[in-house]
């Protein structure tokens, strides 16, 4: 067994090469070295995110509830299919009559402007295989199906880092869809958010969509969620309201990358 | 030693929410530290940043700090003092929880201590170190 003074002096090198590192990294010094790794890594990360989605869908298969899983999974997938639809026409019809030029960008997000990414990893955030190589930004917003999926907040060669509208630091200015009622949607973990900061003279429902609206990170008019109950306190400054994510981001395989 | 570090950084970058990483690493520097596995910490520390897109360095430094502390305070553990394990992986779970993923969750903390158990059991049934560490 090696001695004590020797093990510390060990310690302390390694501990002092961590720190250097993280001087050099805040220096961008290491762009080479990471897009090495990376290149090596994307490939294995990618097939092990996708052998855990294939598990999990034929574990799903296995169960006995295999009939009512498959519905479910189905019902779910129309459902929001035809949620995005309904949207999609209202939004149609809204703009047609404001502005004729717009009506065929419903969502105001060009479709030129969309980078496919695959989904390589998920834990509390969400990891794709596009980067800088493909004008991916830090702020770049991540959506599918006109749903959003979150926003870019960092970057490398060919790998982004997305934060979900689930996380506990995300907040984003929604407005509901049809009430026109503003608030500021929080992160909760699970797939349940917040929806706080809503005025009493406002009027929420629940099942109402809500979507972006404002804010220095998302255009407007990306659906995020949808409500689920009206809760807090009558008296107090503003109402809340649970929310639901349209999306389930543990389950997501591929998405689209706005870049400009 | 590197190898199974290395495996679970790429389990926990693809899919794996809970901090097995850490895990391990607490168990195996509850049981014997040595250079091969500061090394190991190091170096799998560095991946992790890199396939998470952090800082690098950062978690690196994260874990060697722990190996320093499980060296300074090796002898409450060699007595395989339950209550010291508990209590320390209790607290190194909640500071990871609350560094890198600004949330706190109970479930997740019973999960991390159950791997802990398990990875400490797992290298102290592999009792012959040298198989371990080389």
């Amino acid at each position: 067994m090696e001695s004590s003074p020797k093990l510390i002096t060990r310690f302390a090198i390694l501990i002092i090469l961590s720190l250097t590192l993280i001087g050099l990294d805040t220096l961008h010094f290491l762009a080479i070295p990471k897009k090495a790794v990376l290149t090596l890594s994307t490939p294995i990360e990618f097939g092990l995110y996708s052998f855990y989605q294939n598990t999990r869908e034929k574990f799903g298969f296995l169960g006995f509830w295999q009939k009512g899983y498959q519905e479910l999974a189905f019902l779910k997938q129309r459902n929001l299919e035809l949620l995005t639809e309904t949207e999609l026409v209202q939004k149609l019809k809204e703009e047609n009559e404001i502005l004729r030029n717009q009506f065929a960008t419903t969502s105001g997000l060009e479709a030129n402007s969309l980078v496919p990414a695959r989904v390589v990893g998920y834990s509390r955030f969400l990891f794709l295989d596009k980067g800088q190589k493909q004008d991916v930004k830090v702020g770049s917003v991540v959506i599918l199906n006109n749903i959003l999926v979150g926003r870019v907040v960092s970057v490398e060669g060919n790998l982004a880092k997305v934060i979900l509208p689930i996380d506990l630091e995300s907040k984003i200015a929604v407005i509901t869809s049809k009430n026109r009622a503003k608030g500021i949607l929080k992160g909760a973990f699970g797939s349940l958010l917040t929806l706080d900061e809503i005025l009493q003279s406002e009027k929420v429902e629940s099942e109402e969509t809500l979507e972006t609206y404002g804010g220095e990170y998302f255009p407007n008019g990306i659906l995020v969620a949808k409500i689920k109950k009206i809760t807090g306190d009558p008296s107090a400054t503003f109402q809340k309201a649970q929310a639901v994510a349209l999306l389930e981001y543990d389950k997501l395989t591929m998405v689209f990358v706005k870049v400009k | 030693m590197f190898l199974l570090f290395i495996i679970l950084v790429f389990l926990e970058s693809s899919f794996l929410s809970v901090n097995l990483l850490l895990a391990a690493i607490l168990a195996a520097g509850m049981i014997k530290i040595d250079k091969s596995l500061i090394l190991a910490v190091f170096f799998s520390g560095l991946i992790f940043d890199i396939l998470n897109v952090r800082l690098v360095g950062v978690t690196s430094l994260f874990y060697l700090t722990l190996c320093l502390l499980l060296f300074l305070y090796q002898k409450k553990f060699k007595t395989k003092n339950l209550f010291y394990i508990v209590i320390f992986g209790l607290v190194i779970f909640t500071i990871d929880n609350i560094i890198f993923k600004q949330n706190i969750s109970v479930l997740m903390l019973v999960l991390e201590l159950l791997g802990l158990f398990s990875w400490y059991e797992l290298f102290s049934l592999f009792g012959d170190r040298k198989k371990l560490y080389g």
